[in-house]
């Protein structure tokens, strides 16, 4: 089901209404149990992300973003989603309802506009605008509204997720949804840093990790180590 | 433990150990095909390696539209074909008169085989490092098609692969095996345009447009084996075959397919076989309408530094009335050169040039097969070696990554790493799904 765009003109889109509305045929996965969801440190929990709050002219451009990524000419939407890099962290919250919008083409243009967002957050120089990225995404995996949204947030988590994305990512490896695990562990396989590395030889001997995919945390493991001989991921601290 | 004793370019006999790929009771009850009795080439000849006459028995990786024309019984055998849709594999068979090859699905039944001397991989992008790097450590020397690798940690681990094992690795670049692009490359090399300091590579756009349909894949495709290191995702037909060139997970446009072909002349005529670019920076304009994710068209540049000199792409392309191909820019003269591949033409004054004698006179070869057939056997390095078209990829490789961080990139090539960008420099790998390794 489309989401016309006169919906959501003159005012911010109801994003409960656009999800209900949404043909949502994507249940989202719960990527934690109660029981480490009590485990979990209050510093952890601290560090979700802030609601946003936007000016008038973010709320506009956003605004913008949102129809011209459900525009029915191809051209527009490809232009809106090149363009949504500069709106930064403040325009993911928005994004996510299009993650599950009933139209494939409109999910493509809001996944396009989260990638262009996020790389250029993960730009050298630019660390608050890769965490505050980081924060969102981060929320969109343990919150999610839908299984596309997390996946696709676990993705570009690969790109800009730090240490502070390994703990998420790590307990996504317990689920029992065989894509979105495994899209968890090449997140963690690219993500640099001993963290990570930890987290993956953790997971190894973690009694709660599907047997059948054991075997493919130790390869990333293996792999990661290889890597370090030559390119790309440097340990660092 | 099944040794080959082989003998290195640099340090006399080595041995090495043949990698058992598939347990043997595994490929013994999974073997439902012909078992072929072929008699490799290495057997016969005194010292374990082909002789001279000797026929190669080979085995054929990817036999869809660009494998199928490598299956022929000119001067070898055909031993064994590997295919992931049982549609190609059948199609490929019937090539074969004089022998009944082994045929699989999984081309690791192909090298824990003994009567195999040697492969030709020509299968998606996505697999070219995995397997050439899997049959060097099988001990099979291999002709690896074009593109050479999807990235640097890949391109790395095909030279070492090939230098530890000592084996004959041949790029599927033909450009260097025709006339014309021998006698362009000679041409600049030997000065005639002066200091080159510029080359243009132009191609039209990339291919394909829409969106297909997810659905289940057909029962001849092996649809997890066609994915095989490649991150999941649904069968569309809008993919596979041919059309997984426009996805970034399995191909990159053709900066990176005809791109192999049109920037090996220009490594070669330039003589960039062994530098890397100090800096590149593409942009790029996506597919408007469509499931591809790789840029629609492209442009590039990289710089060079000794010799000074810099590369561009740029798509769309019929340029000085050539739909792709390379204009070198010189302080006396330019050059133009049609194509990069087996049917690359250029300007009659590189065609009448002929270098003085002590001028620069590069390796020749008529028939690219041939010339790593006979590299085979007398242990040289082909025309289109590992080492040199691992560089020449390099170039779209970086320039793809340039196009998705959005910026221009310095690339310290002493460390294989670009500087001061860590975003970048995680896409200089990509991880495989599953258990696949290149280790």
């Amino acid at each position: 089901m489309l989401i016309s765009n006169e919906r959501i003109v003159g005012g911010l889109p109801d994003l409960n209404a656009m999800v209900a509305q949404a043909e949502t045929t994507d249940a989202p996965v719960e990527t934690e149990d109660r029981e480490s969801r009590r485990r979990r440190s209050r510093r952890d929990r601290n560090r979700e992300p802030e609601p946003v709050q936007l000016t008038a002219e973010q709320e506009e451009a956003i605004r913008n973003l949102l129809i011209q990524l459900q525009d029915k000419d191809p051209a527009v939407r490809a232009k809106a989603a090149q363009g949504a890099a500069p709106l930064g962290a403040m325009a993911i919250p928005s994004l996510q309802p299009l993650l599950q919008h009933g139209d494939l083409k409109v999910r493509r243009a809001a996944t396009d506009a989260l990638a262009n967002i996020v790389h250029h957050a993960a730009r050298p120089g630019a660390d608050r605008e890769a965490e505050a990225v980081t924060g969102q995404l981060l929320a969109w995996v343990t919150s999610g509204t839908s299984l596309h949204s997390q996946i696709a947030a676990i993705r570009q988590l690969q790109y800009v997720g730090g240490d502070r994305a390994v703990p998420v990512l790590a307990r996504v490896l317990l689920v029992e949804h065989p894509q979105m695990r495994q899209e968890a562990l090449l997140s963690l396989e690219r993500i640099p840093g001993r963290a990570a590395t930890r987290a993956l030889e953790q997971a190894r001997r973690n009694k709660r990790i599907a047997e059948e995919f054991r075997p493919e945390i130790e390869q990333a493991l293996q792999r990661r180590r290889e890597t370090m001989k030559t390119v790309g991921i440097k340990e660092r601290r | 433990m099944n040794q080959k004793s082989i003998k290195t370019s640099d340090a006399g006999e080595h041995k090495i150990s043949r990698r058992g790929f598939l347990g043997k009771a595994t490929a013994a009850a999974a073997a439902t095909y012909a078992i072929p009795t072929l008699i490799p080439s290495g057997v016969l000849a005194a010292n374990g390696q082909p002789g001279a006459n000797d026929r190669l028995v080979m085995g054929y990786i990817g036999v869809g539209g660009m494998g199928t024309g490598h299956v022929r019984e000119d001067d070898s055998t055909i031993g064994a074909i590997c295919d992931v849709d049982e549609n190609h594999l059948q199609r490929a068979a019937k090539r074969a008169t004089k022998s009944t090859p082994f045929l699989t699905k999984d081309y690791r039944r192909i090298l824990d085989r003994d009567d195999i001397d040697a492969v030709f991989v020509a299968t998606p992008d996505h697999w070219h490092a995995l397997q050439m790097v899997h049959a060097c450590q099988a001990g099979k020397d291999v002709y690896t098609e074009k593109p050479t690798c999807k990235t640097v940690e890949e391109g790395q681990a095909m030279i070492n692969a090939a230098k530890r094992y000592n084996r004959v690795v041949q790029v599927g670049a033909q450009g260097r095996s025709t006339a014309a692009g021998h006698v362009a490359a000679t041409y600049v090399r030997n000065g005639q345009l002066g200091r080159v300091s510029r080359v243009e590579v132009w191609h039209p756009d990339n291919m394909g447009d829409g969106w297909g349909e997810n659905q289940p894949p057909p029962d001849h495709l092996d649809w997890d084996m066609w994915l095989g290191p490649m991150r999941w995702r649904e069968y569309n037909p809008a993919i596979a075959h041919f059309n997984f060139r426009w996805l970034m997970d399995s191909g990159g446009g053709f900066i990176r397919d005809r791109g192999n072909h049109a920037l090996n002349i220009v490594s070669w005529a330039v003589g960039l076989d062994h530098k890397h670019p100090v800096s590149v920076e593409a942009t790029g304009d996506p597919y408007v309408d469509s499931i591809y994710d790789a840029p629609k068209r492209m442009q590039a540049r990289w710089e060079f530094k000794d010799p000074d000199v810099v590369v561009t792409w740029e798509q769309p392309g019929n340029k000085h009335g050539i739909e792709w191909g390379e204009r070198f820019v010189g302080d006396k003269d330019t050059l133009l050169v049609s194509g990069g591949d087996g049917g690359c033409d250029t300007e009659q004054k590189a065609k009448q040039y002929t270098p003085p004698a002590n001028g620069v006179h590069l390796q020749r070869s008529t028939n690219h097969r041939q010339n790593w057939i006979d590299c085979i056997k007398t242990r040289e390095e082909p025309i289109s070696n590992i080492t040199a078209l691992v560089n020449v990829v390099y170039m779209p490789i970086l320039a793809l990554i340039s196009y998705r961080v959005g910026r221009k990139l310095q690339w310290d090539a002493a460390n294989l790493q670009f500087v001061g960008d860590a975003e970048a420099n995680r896409l200089l790998r990509e991880p495989y799904r599953g258990t696949w390794s290149l280790g």
